[in-house]
């Protein structure tokens, strides 16, 4: 009777071990819709700092570490002591995929932008200059994201429209391709 | 008494944290194997998932658009990262690796491309050699080919990248090159000494480490991974010192 109900409880794991292995797809990662906000998406601020749970970027600069959330922003790290880094701002940037950094001016991309921002004064950094529509909107309207296999988080029509993809750790995610 | 010191430690602390600068002068920053932004002199490179943007970046504050190249053959794109090494960039694709030379102040010219099957590739590089990693499943590639695998590639000919070796991985993703060693985030970090590029040793692997992508800097390597920055000492690379991990979240 106990070996039945061991069988009875391990069958519904195996099928669902094999469902995902067969196409080798791992259902906790994925791509994830990044949607267009509903307020203006080149005001960059400093913004609550708050818990980095996607995987990001990382870029350095003297004393600071940067780490690139994509589509989000950047989180600012104070590395003037290595065994003790501490996060110190985080400066959205919306639709943001990666940074450079030559002096004291931060270069990024701001959805279909790409900002200049003076970062002279740290407390208060200042977008000097923005070329615009450099970036065509490649992902637009997408319904899946484009040159990927795997699953993905299902564009949800009511959070607006889809402006690109991010890797992401998924949530149970319904769609694949 | 204690509390004196205490107050001057926190006095110390505070006024430290003040002087914390972007920096100042023309120096640039340094990003992972990962980037799609680089900066070289004047110039900046940006990838996009389908072109190549290159950047006047001489008046910091007023970067200029000089050129705009489409790369690759897929529809949408699949171009993913960027990596400069003297007067070469090497830009790493969903299908393969493409290099270009620039010239100061010019506008990037295509050489040459690798092209190897479909994965998720960072490249670093150095003169003679560049290495590229492949990883497969999950959220790169299609899902039916396994291939996680270092390539290592002879790139004196620019215009004709030629495959050395490859090494088998578990799932590597970004890189770090130092002189003759290499860090590979792969499952944890794998440190090799690349002397012999059809033999290279592992000298290190620190499995347990949370590692996405890294960056060397004067003995100090910067990890990124999914929960945590981690630092390491690797002057000795028989034995590593951790500096600091920090939690991301």
């Amino acid at each position: 009777m106990n070996k039945l109900l061991f069988l009875a409880l391990m069958l519904p794991l195996l099928a669902a071990r094999c469902g995902g292995e067969t196409w080798g797809y791992d259902t906790s990662r994925g791509m994830k819709p990044i949607y267009l906000p509903t307020e203006n998406y080149d005001l960059i601020s400093y913004q609550p700092m708050h818990p980095l749970t996607e995987s990001a970027k990382i870029y350095v600069k003297d004393k600071l570490i940067f780490a690139i959330e994509q589509g989000e922003g950047v989180h600012i790290i104070d590395n003037s002591n290595p065994t003790q880094p501490q996060k110190i701002r985080f400066l959205r940037i919306f639709g943001c995929n990666d940074i450079a950094i030559k002096g004291s001016t931060m270069y990024a991309d701001n959805f279909t932008d790409l900002v200049a921002i003076d970062f002279t004064k740290l407390d208060s950094p200042k977008v000097v200059n923005r070329v615009k529509n450099l970036y065509p909107n490649n992902n637009g309207n997408a319904e899946y994201p484009k040159n990927y296999n795997g699953y993905f988080e299902c564009v949800d029509a009511k959070k607006g429209k889809v402006i690109g993809w991010k890797e992401s750790i998924l949530d149970n995610p319904q769609c694949r391709r | 008494m204690k509390s004196i010191y205490f107050i001057s430690i926190l006095l110390i602390f505070f006024s430290c944290q003040k002087d914390t600068q972007i920096g100042d002068g023309s120096t640039t920053g340094t990003g992972g194997s990962l980037a799609r932004f680089t900066i070289v002199n004047d110039m900046m490179y940006v990838v996009t998932t389908d072109s190549l943007k290159t950047f006047s970046v001489s008046d910091v504050l007023d970067p200029r658009f000089v050129s705009g190249q489409r790369i690759g053959w897929n529809e949408g794109g699949d171009i993913e990262t960027i990596f400069a090494f003297n007067n070469r960039l090497f830009i790493g694709s969903r299908t393969g690796m493409f290099l270009y030379s620039f010239k100061s102040g010019g506008i990037p010219k295509f050489e040459g491309q690798f092209q190897h099957s479909w994965g998720c590739d960072p490249v670093v590089a150095n003169d003679t050699l560049a290495f590229v990693t492949l990883r497969n499943g999950r959220t790169c590639g299609s899902g039916l080919v396994e291939a996680n695998e270092l390539h290592v590639l002879d790139v004196r000919d620019v215009n004709y990248p030629k495959l050395l070796k490859t090494y088998p991985m578990t799932y590597p993703a970004g890189m770090g090159l130092d002189g003759k060693t290499l860090f590979v985030c792969d499952d944890g970090l794998r440190i090799f000494d690349i002397s012999d590029p059809l033999s290279i040793k592992q000298l290190n692997y620190l499995p347990k480490l949370d590692a996405r992508d890294v960056i060397t800097a004067k003995g100090t390597l910067m990890i990124i991974g999914e929960k945590k920055l981690t630092q390491l000492d690797y002057r000795d690379l028989k034995n590593i010192k951790t500096i600091s991990e920090f939690d991301l979240r």
